[in-house]
């Protein structure tokens, strides 16, 4: 059999140095070919049968790793359909982005056991193992369903819901049109194209806040920044200690910063540490505000440390321009040394002492209402997206409703209905729903319609 | 039963002289098969017992499949038009649907009249009042009311509304069938006897008024199409139009009368047990569900061209007849309307229709098949299309031969049986473009396309139109590989053709088939600008025009048909027994083993079972293919 083509990581998410992205199907050399670029310049469909390809993953112009991809041609192989399997770093971040990239050169998000299913229906595993196969499909099915639910919280659940819903609506409204011709008023036409063009726009808002939403599930990426000695290092000791429950040490993309997941009242920080970084010579300066430069450009959230017992100097000022406009809280460190100190900053500078912990509740109010009331002015803390598989669902549905849009526009709507369902049907794999066919249900609920 | 004889030894009984019992028999007597067909009154061959019309969205395509294969009702639909209309026009070529007000006397009589001339094919007014069957459980005979047996191979039974029909006016009910007939009342018990689930289904028409009694100043008209289509592809002159239909409406004071006596509805005094069709409520339903709807729109349309007789589409109720003529009376244009018949609703036996097998045989009665109403779904093109069916497989059986299953993509007539084989359905069960997810392959303009060839491979259709059909093929694909050749210059008479239709002009070549897919052109529109074009016939044209404009959709579509095909290909051998397979669901199991799929494809649409579901039985399925051909391994 010939089968779509499908994507995975296949190894422990989060750990371990390396992370293999796995692409299994008719089209897997080809998908990958979109995303990498390799090193000598030669694509993967022209590369030799279990090779292994040195090179970069590049998405929208922009790098986003460096690789070893391995090509496996079929039948030789684990699903023994052609596979690809992309051995980028084992970050978080940097796996989910060059998943991200896989999906969006075409792979489908495999599905749980899928794998094994082709490789079993394929023929590639042995006859002995076929029930445990099934145990296993169902199993995952089931567990798979169950984490749905149980990250999807309810009001993202219920932004889906409201999306599809609005999709089915409107498909209802369309094929009622198609089958009561004669009972449905043509001045409600106008409605289809206003009714996907609010859908688009409710997608739109979950895409935009979707990458929040995925490091609000992975940890905000955080730096720590300042001059040095002024306490990084013992923020970031405080900050690892005061919660023993440290999810997972995952070295990063840059290879001389030591990436911490902690986790600060409610929320999860990925604290990336300087600490690891010798300041040596007279370059310690420069050094720091070069770094803070660098570091505070990637992060989500900054926290910028000052030593309030001294005088501040150009060095902090530089440090402080590059931050304020972004989420940044000032620490003011050894305050245990200062008697009285004014900063010159507008923001407002929180006082601690990282030796005896003194100002740790005050930093993380701090920081939750930054993020969950800052984020729950724009839309609610609860209704982002939370993992690249879901991201690439709204952005198929997305797709599907634009096309749709324009179909309709410019074409008739007979030839749209199918991206409308295409549409919901993508959305229905965020939640778990099962695709129903009960829109002849709602057209009968909806519409006074039949003779 | 007192005296029983032997009457006489046939290949095919067809229980009922509808539109079903009318397809079943022609497939079957015309595929070779000695066929006899029992009706309770011969007046009353295909009569049209609701509206006077053939088609409609999904209708229309049904009959055009229909014809596809060689069945009977497109051409005697395009004998008794009166007045033909496309509907959908605005909305795109995959919902343009054909419909046609027919004269339902001169329907009847054709139809009729073809029964008496085709071969093979006796006709005999009688009711069928037992069914026998041979010590395997394979039928074997039937027995008329008057104690005469015939023996036969294969039984079709459809029998509409006439099983145990009960008519409902108001607060009135008697036994009887439609348009004021007789019902068949014992043939319900031989079946429930031999283990067939019957069901209890609803359904009901408007009442018809004196067309002199009429006053259509306060109507508005609604005419035919000027160019029509007709049903056959072998129809080559549709009759012109010559009558109009009428619009009218119903109105606050209409609203209020029925409210007034809603509870005078045997809806709502227990008389009506059945289950109705939601796509073709009562006035009072209507009223009662959508109580902000200020109106509802009628439709008053002739039953023929020898009667001044008119059809009220719109109004269809069960209301007391006192009340009927009092609502009549208040819309515009009905003020003085005389009732010539009273609407009412007919309850009747059906069939839970996931008893039959996608052939239409019972799964446990050999040569037993069930089409039509029986089966519970509604209207005529779609008993017809079960009937077509259900005649070629009886044929098929009889021969020896595989049957025939039209896949969902290949037709509305395999989407409608297979969700009534494989679904189930709770109401009477029409046919709605809705049903399809192959709406864009299913269309009218290309059922010949789809179908000629099946029917042609069956026997129903000739060679001689069989090689008019391969013509036509080649003339459309000829035509489209030349267009798709074709590159245009920016030259200014293009640009000013470009223009003149509100499209930009061009600057470098473009190819002719991008030109046609601009949302402001076609095919026809670019012909000034196409130097080489030969006059080609107008359904080649149009053939041509859909396929080129709409290319990028239709593929699509085809893709999506040709990756459900792998599973509609994995056959279910006859004997798996569903409830040991491990690691399925429970609720899979029971419902797999309810239904007996055929096929992977049709396990996967039956409600309960799951995509994992699936997932284990194709893998139970291959682990027995392996272990039964160990070479196959690869």
């Amino acid at each position: 059999m010939d089968y779509d083509t499908i994507a995975a990581v296949s190894t422990p998410y989060g750990r371990g140095g390396i992370s293999v992205i796995r692409i299994s199907g008719s089209e897997a050399v080809q998908t990958a070919d979109k995303v990498f670029r390799a090193k000598s310049g030669k694509t993967l469909t022209d590369a030799p049968n279990r090779s292994i390809n040195y090179g970069h993953i590049i998405s929208n112009g922009e790098v986003i790793d460096e690789v070893l991809v391995s090509v496996m041609r079929a039948p030789h192989t684990f699903t023994a359909e052609d596979v690809v399997e992309i051995n980028c770093h084992g970050g978080l971040y940097v796996t989910k982005a060059v998943l991200g990239a896989v999906y969006d050169a075409g792979a489908r998000p495999a599905e749980a056991g899928e794998f094994t299913k082709r490789a079993f229906l394929n023929g590639r595993v042995d006859l002995t193992y076929a029930s445990s196969v099934m145990d296993m499909i169902n199993a995952k099915t089931k567990l798979q369903h169950k984490m749905a639910l149980n990250h999807l919280n309810g009001k993202l659940a219920e932004r889906i819901r409201n999306i599809r819903e609005s999709l089915m609506e409107t498909a209802a409204y369309i094929q009622a049109s198609f089958d009561f011709p004669e009972e449905l008023d043509e001045a409600e036409d106008d409605r289809i194209e206003h009714s996907l063009e609010k859908a688009l726009s409710m997608m739109d808002n979950l895409l935009e806040n979707a990458d929040k939403g995925i490091v609000a599930k992975e940890g905000i990426p955080t730096v720590i920044v300042g001059k040095p000695n002024v306490g990084k290092s013992s923020l970031m000791n405080l900050l690892a200690q005061c919660d023993r429950a440290i999810v997972t040490d995952i070295p990063g993309t840059t290879r001389d910063t030591i990436e911490e997941v902690v986790t600060v009242g409610n929320l999860m920080l990925k604290l990336t540490d300087t600490a690891g970084i010798r300041e040596t010579g007279d370059t310690v300066e420069s050094i720091g505000v070069e770094r803070a430069k660098n570091l505070a450009e990637i992060a989500e959230l900054v926290l910028f440390v000052v030593d309030c017992s001294k005088p501040l100097d150009d060095a902090d000022m530089q440090i402080y321009d590059m931050v304020k406009d972004k989420n940044t809280v000032i620490i003011a460190n050894k305050c245990d040394l200062a008697d009285n100190f004014e900063l010159p900053f507008e923001i407002d500078a929180i006082k601690f002492c990282a030796k005896s912990g003194d100002g740790l509740k005050a930093l993380t109010d701090k920081i939750e209402q930054i993020y969950i009331s800052g984020i729950e002015e724009c839309t609610e803390s609860d209704t982002l997206l939370s993992g690249e598989r879901e991201k690439d669902a709204v952005k198929k549905a997305r797709a599907f409703t634009n096309s749709a849009l324009t179909t309709i526009k410019v074409l008739s709507s007979d030839m749209a209905i199918d991206d409308i369902h295409s549409a919901a049907n993508a959305l229905n794999l965020i939640d778990g729903t099962e695709i129903s066919d009960d829109i002849i249900n709602t057209i009968f609920e909806t519409y006074c319609v039949g003779k | 039963m007192g005296n029983n004889f032997h009457m006489g030894t046939y290949d095919v009984a067809v229980v009922g002289g509808g539109h079903a019992g009318c397809e079943a028999a022609f497939a079957a007597a015309r595929l070779g098969c000695k066929t006899i067909m029992f009706a309770t009154n011969l007046d009353f061959i295909a009569n049209m017992a609701c509206n006077p019309c053939i088609g409609g969205t999904a209708k229309g395509q049904l009959v055009r499949e229909i014809d596809a294969l060689g069945g009977e009702m497109g051409k005697v639909a395009d004998f008794a038009a009166i007045q033909s209309r496309i509907l959908n026009r605005g909305k795109g070529p995959a919902v343009y649907s054909p419909r046609a007000q027919a004269d339902r006397r001169a329907y009847s009589d054709e139809m009729k009249k073809r029964i008496e001339h085709q071969e093979n094919l006796e006709f005999k007014q009688a009711e069928i009042v037992n069914i026998g069957f041979d010590d395997n459980g394979a039928v074997c005979s039937v027995t008329t009311h008057l104690g005469a047996r015939f023996d036969v191979k294969a039984v079709i039974i459809a029998t509409g509304t006439f099983l145990k029909g009960k008519i409902i006016v108001g607060d009135v009910a008697y036994s009887g069938g439609p348009d004021g007939v007789f019902p068949a009342n014992e043939l319900s018990s031989c079946l429930a006897e031999n283990g067939i689930k019957l069901m209890r289904f609803k359904t009901g028409t408007p009442a018809r008024v004196a067309k002199s009694s009429i006053d259509f100043s306060k109507m508005e008209i609604q005419n035919g199409d000027e160019v029509i289509t007709p049903f056959s592809f072998e129809t080559t002159n549709p009759n012109p139009n010559a009558v109009c239909c009428h619009m009218t409406y119903t109105n606050e004071r209409t609203h209020k009368i029925i409210l007034d006596n809603m509870h005078r509805s045997p809806l709502f005094n227990g008389l009506i047990e059945g289950i109705g069709p939601r796509y073709c409520p009562s006035i009072e339903d209507k009223i009662r569900r959508f109580p902000d709807k200020e109106r509802h729109q009628l439709f008053i349309e002739p039953l023929g061209l020898n009667t001044d007789e008119m059809y009220i589409q719109g109004l269809s109720s069960s209301l007391p007849e006192d009340v009927q003529v009092e609502v009549i009376h208040s819309i515009a244009g009905l003020e003085n309307a005389i009732i010539t018949r009273t609407a009412y609703a007919i309850e009747y036996d059906c069939i839970d229709s996931t008893m039959l097998y996608p052939t239409l045989e019972f799964k446990d009665h050999s040569g037993l098949y069930g089409a039509g109403q029986f089966n519970g779904s509604s209207g005529y093109e779609e008993a017809a299309a079960q009937g077509l069916m259900a005649g070629i497989n009886a044929a098929r059986k009889i021969k020896g031969l595989e049957p025939v299953v039209l896949e969902r993509s290949q037709g509305y007539i395999g989407t409608l049986i297979d969700d009534l084989t494989s679904k189930g359905t709770n109401e009477p069960y029409r046919m709605m473009t809705s049903r399809s997810e192959y709406r864009l392959l299913l269309r009218q303009d290309n059922a010949d396309l789809r179908l000629t060839e099946i029917g042609h491979e069956i026997g129903l259709i000739s060679d001689e139109r069989y090689e008019k059909f391969l013509t036509k093929k080649s003339q459309i694909e000829n035509e489209i590989e030349r267009i798709n050749a074709i590159n245009i210059g920016p030259s200014d008479k293009v640009n000013k053709l470009l223009k003149s239709h509100g499209t930009s002009p061009i600057t470098t070549g473009v190819k002719l088939a991008e030109l046609i897919r601009r949302p402001e052109l076609d095919y026809f529109l670019v012909e000034e600008i196409d130097a080489e074009r030969e006059p080609l016939p107008l359904d080649v044209a149009e053939q041509v025009n859909i396929q080129i404009k709409y290319e990028g959709y239709i593929q699509k579509q085809e893709a999506q048909a040709k990756k459900s095909a792998k599973t509609e290909k994995v056959r279910i051998p006859e004997g798996t027994n569903f409830l040991d397979i491990d690691g399925l669901r429970l609720e899979a199991r029971q419902k797999l083993d309810q239904i007996k799929p055929l096929t992977l494809g049709q396990a996967s649409r039956i409600s309960g079972v799951s995509p994992a579901d699936i997932d284990v039985l194709f893998i139970h399925l291959s682990k027995k293919t392996r272990e039964e051909n160990p070479k196959v391994e690869k």
